[in-house]
């Protein structure tokens, strides 16, 4: 509470000169997240309370957000906290948790409305251009400066990658960055580790892979006595598959993905480059090493496989994988540790950027309520709640660096270096993001299923993505 | 009184429904909420969704931008729609002959009255009353590579490790596999309420005329059957067509395309992608190959009124 009550000092100050109406006070007051009765409290010290001001400011201090967020382990932590936001700002949360794909098909519904259905929404970073691009979401610079709540420390404590990506805009130039900020990074960014069983390691006397040919070394190495060397997100379609497990090898063997700009409309893709097969055939190659159905493994069985046991090493997000090292949910919470991604000298640990911001649609029908819980589930605070109880990834580097949960969480340093080295999609520009790493993953899968090579693969999803970019005109 | 005089029919002539009084406003009462309802709920959807499938959405600026034949011409020259056919044809004919012959083969065996068969006739029909989602989860947890069941007998019975829903030459016959098994209740259903309904007598007339238990179910049975198999596969065909959430559930239409349908087609178009003036498109596909499939089927299936003595 004390986070909140250092930015109210000013606005009774001006209460009292005359320097702000009533009407304003109330306003500004219910953004700060002051309660109904603290403002009438105030008000009736100024000497300019009035029954309707009472009623007012109830209404502007809480009522209901309908809130959009991705079913990946944070929404726990919101669901956690129910009681605590109303008791504290007044506000009803009504949640809908949703699954990626789901998720992108509601968000897509609900701000093309003339009213939303919600009043705040995570946005994936893939997705930003086509939603924030498509100037659906309204712009939060001048809240962020006269209504964020005291210690709230925008922007120096997210990551500058971050706010590039899922922070600032700009939709005349479809591009990321530039003056206008229209999502507040959250409820969590997206880095890629290495997790490995540390006990297996050890007793084979394998060391922490550096590059992808020790990855697959070890991986042959540790495979056997009903525990897979490896394991990865081989499930058709599954976007993941193409971010975590195709992408960290090809970028970090110096693939580049695309050549020319959509500016220029030459924009096109290099997914049959040496790099690009060579990356697929190295999953290919691992999933020889792999549990049997690794084929149809997307990043929550692959997780739940290794905490159970069963995998010694995995490439995951580090949101999705950080309960293996809770003994409640781990069986090998003890046994495991972290690395940065292998990869070619300097590009080790080069991995895609992930994450969400979250933002305010501009049909939301309770925008003051919604910048109060933004607030509240982009601070500090929150973000140590959510990483202590369940090990989802922050979006603040002071949460990242907690000295606290680093204790903990041991993992989580590393995520947060991984992190401050992300970057951003070639392709996340374009509104047609999702569905090119859709038909790149659900081509690649042929190669893991052993039903083609990997360089035809390659060349069916180049083929596949030259017709789509050349349909946005994105290349001609 | 009199007005009823005037209008009372003359012989040999039919009754007319309607008095000649009724008036228009009447008429309009009684067939409005209806010709509303079917304008809301049918006709403008089938005509927006007409117009958009020729139709490119601007998902940047939420425009919509004419562009003729564009999205069929697409549609017909990609060799993945022609795959997602493949597989929505496949799902469809197999699968539903599959449901017709066991749920009718079902339908004779019970209609024995074996001791017990009211029980086991109750368990049958259960799959039937499960949400397709609650399907593939119970299906995804037995087809599950490391621990579900259908690869533990494998296993043991020697025929090793099937990748039931990663392999793409298996994913699609498992799709058929798990329709069938939630389907062909329906069927069964519908078979075994016509044979309870079926005259005795035609049956011992025959028994009598000494026709054996084949001949009577090949002679007598089964041509009684056939309004109640013919309308169980149109219903079940229908359905089976537009197959979306078993695919949604278990394989996502992967792997690869193998196990696409032309649902999940427009679905994903549509919703994941924000291509809805091509999901569109597919969609009239859908309903275009849908009313000539009934069509052609219900000619060359043509079904005879049999009238049965009683």
């Amino acid at each position: 509470m004390t986070e909140y009550q250092e930015g109210s000092g000013s606005i009774i100050d001006e209460l009292v000169s005359g320097d702000m109406s009533r009407e304003q006070f109330i306003r500004r007051a219910s953004l700060l997240g002051i309660s109904a009765t603290a403002i009438g409290g105030m008000l009736a010290a100024a000497g300019k309370a009035t029954a309707a001001d009472l009623r007012v400011a109830s209404a502007l201090a809480g009522g209901t957000v309908n809130l959009l967020v991705p079913a990946e382990g944070a929404e726990k932590g919101i669901q956690d906290k129910f009681g605590e936001i109303k008791s504290r700002f007044g506000i009803d949360v009504k949640m809908t948790a949703l699954p990626v794909g789901p998720l992108i098909e509601k968000l897509a519904q609900s701000v093309k409305a003339p009213t939303g259905t919600y009043d705040l929404i995570s946005v994936l970073g893939f997705t930003v251009a086509a939603f924030v691009g498509g100037g659906y979401f309204m712009p939060l610079n001048k809240l962020v400066k006269t209504a964020a709540p005291a210690g709230y420390n925008f922007p120096r404590d997210f990551a500058a990658g971050e706010l590039q990506y899922t922070g600032y805009f700009s939709p005349a130039r479809g591009a990321f960055g530039g003056k206008t900020l229209y999502l507040i990074p959250g409820l969590y960014a997206g880095p890629i580790i290495l997790f490995y069983r540390k006990d297996l390691l050890d007793k084979a006397g394998v060391a922490v892979p550096k590059t992808w040919a020790e990855y697959l070394d070890a991986a042959k190495a540790l495979n056997g006595n009903g525990i897979a060397g490896n394991t990865m997100i081989a499930k058709s379609g599954d976007v993941s598959m193409f971010l975590v497990d195709w992408y960290t090898r090809f970028t970090s063997q110096g693939g580049q993905l695309m050549s020319g700009s959509p500016q220029k409309k030459n924009f096109a893709p290099r997914l049959t480059s040496p790099a690009a097969v060579a990356a697929l055939e190295h999953m290919v190659e691992c999933v020889q090493y792999s549990t049997k159905g690794v084929n149809s493994y997307d990043f929550t069985i692959s997780t739940d496989a290794f905490s159970a046991g069963k995998t010694a090493m995995m490439i995951m997000w580090s949101t999705i994988a950080g309960p293996v090292y809770n003994p409640k949910t781990s069986k090998v919470a003890d046994k495991v540790a972290v690395s940065i991604t292998p990869g070619v000298g300097g590009r080790r640990g080069q991995i895609v950027r992930g994450g969400w911001g979250m933002g305010i649609p501009k049909n939301a029908k309770n925008k003051d309520a919604a910048w109060t819980l933004l607030t509240y589930l982009t601070s500090k605070e929150w973000g140590i709640y959510e990483v202590g109880a369940h090990q989802t990834d922050p979006a603040r580097n002071s949460v990242f660096f907690d000295p606290g949960l680093n204790k903990k969480f041991p993992y989580l340093k590393t995520a947060g270096a991984a992190n401050a080295k992300a970057h951003i999609l070639e392709i996340a520009n374009i509104p047609e993001t999702f569905e090119l790493i859709t038909i790149a993953a659900q081509q690649f899968a042929g190669a893991l299923s052993g039903s083609t090579t990997a360089a035809a693969a390659c060349k069916k999803a180049n083929d596949e993505w030259v017709k789509v970019l050349k349909r946005g005109g994105h290349l001609t | 009184m009199t007005a009823v005089t005037a209008n009372a029919p003359r012989p040999g002539r039919p009754a007319r429904l309607a008095p000649p009084t009724q008036g228009r406003g009447e008429a309009l009462l009684l067939l409005g909420p209806a010709a509303l309802y079917l304008i809301a709920f049918s006709i403008y959807p089938l005509v927006t969704s007409l117009v958009r499938s020729f139709q490119d959405y601007n998902t940047t600026k939420n425009t919509w931008r004419w562009i003729g034949f564009r999205n069929y011409e697409d549609l017909f020259t990609s060799s993945e729609f022609w795959t997602v056919v493949k597989n929505t044809l496949i799902l469809t004919t197999v699968g539903v002959a599959i449901q017709v012959v066991v749920g009718t083969a079902l339908a004779l065996f019970f209609n024995q009255n074996l001791r017990g068969s009211a029980i086991v006739r109750g368990i049958l029909i259960l799959p039937m009353l499960l949400t397709p989602i609650v399907v593939g989860l119970m299906w995804r947890a037995l087809l599950n590579p490391e621990w579900g069941l259908l690869n533990w007998v494998a296993v043991e019975l020697g025929f090793g490790y099937v990748g039931w829903l990663s392999d793409s030459h298996v994913a699609l016959w498992t799709l058929v596999l798990v329709d069938s098994w939630q389907w062909t209740p329906f069927v069964f259903v519908v078979v075994y309420a016509r044979l309870q309904a079926l005259p005795q007598e035609v049956f011992e007339a025959g028994s009598v005329d000494g026709a054996s238990w084949f001949q009577r179910t090949r002679m007598l049975t089964l041509p009684l059957l056939m309004p109640a198999i013919v309308f169980a596969a149109i219903f079940r065909g229908i359905d089976a067509f537009r197959t979306f959430d078993l695919v949604f559930g278990l394989t996502n239409g992967g792997p690869v395309q193998s196990t696409s349908t032309l649902s999940f087609e427009g679905f994903q178009n549509g919703f994941e992608f924000q291509r809805y003036g091509y999901a569109s498109a597919v969609s009239y596909v859908m309903v275009i190959a849908a009313a000539i499939g009934i069509t052609f089927l219900l000619r060359v299936v043509r079904v005879r009124r049999v009238d049965v003595a009683t």
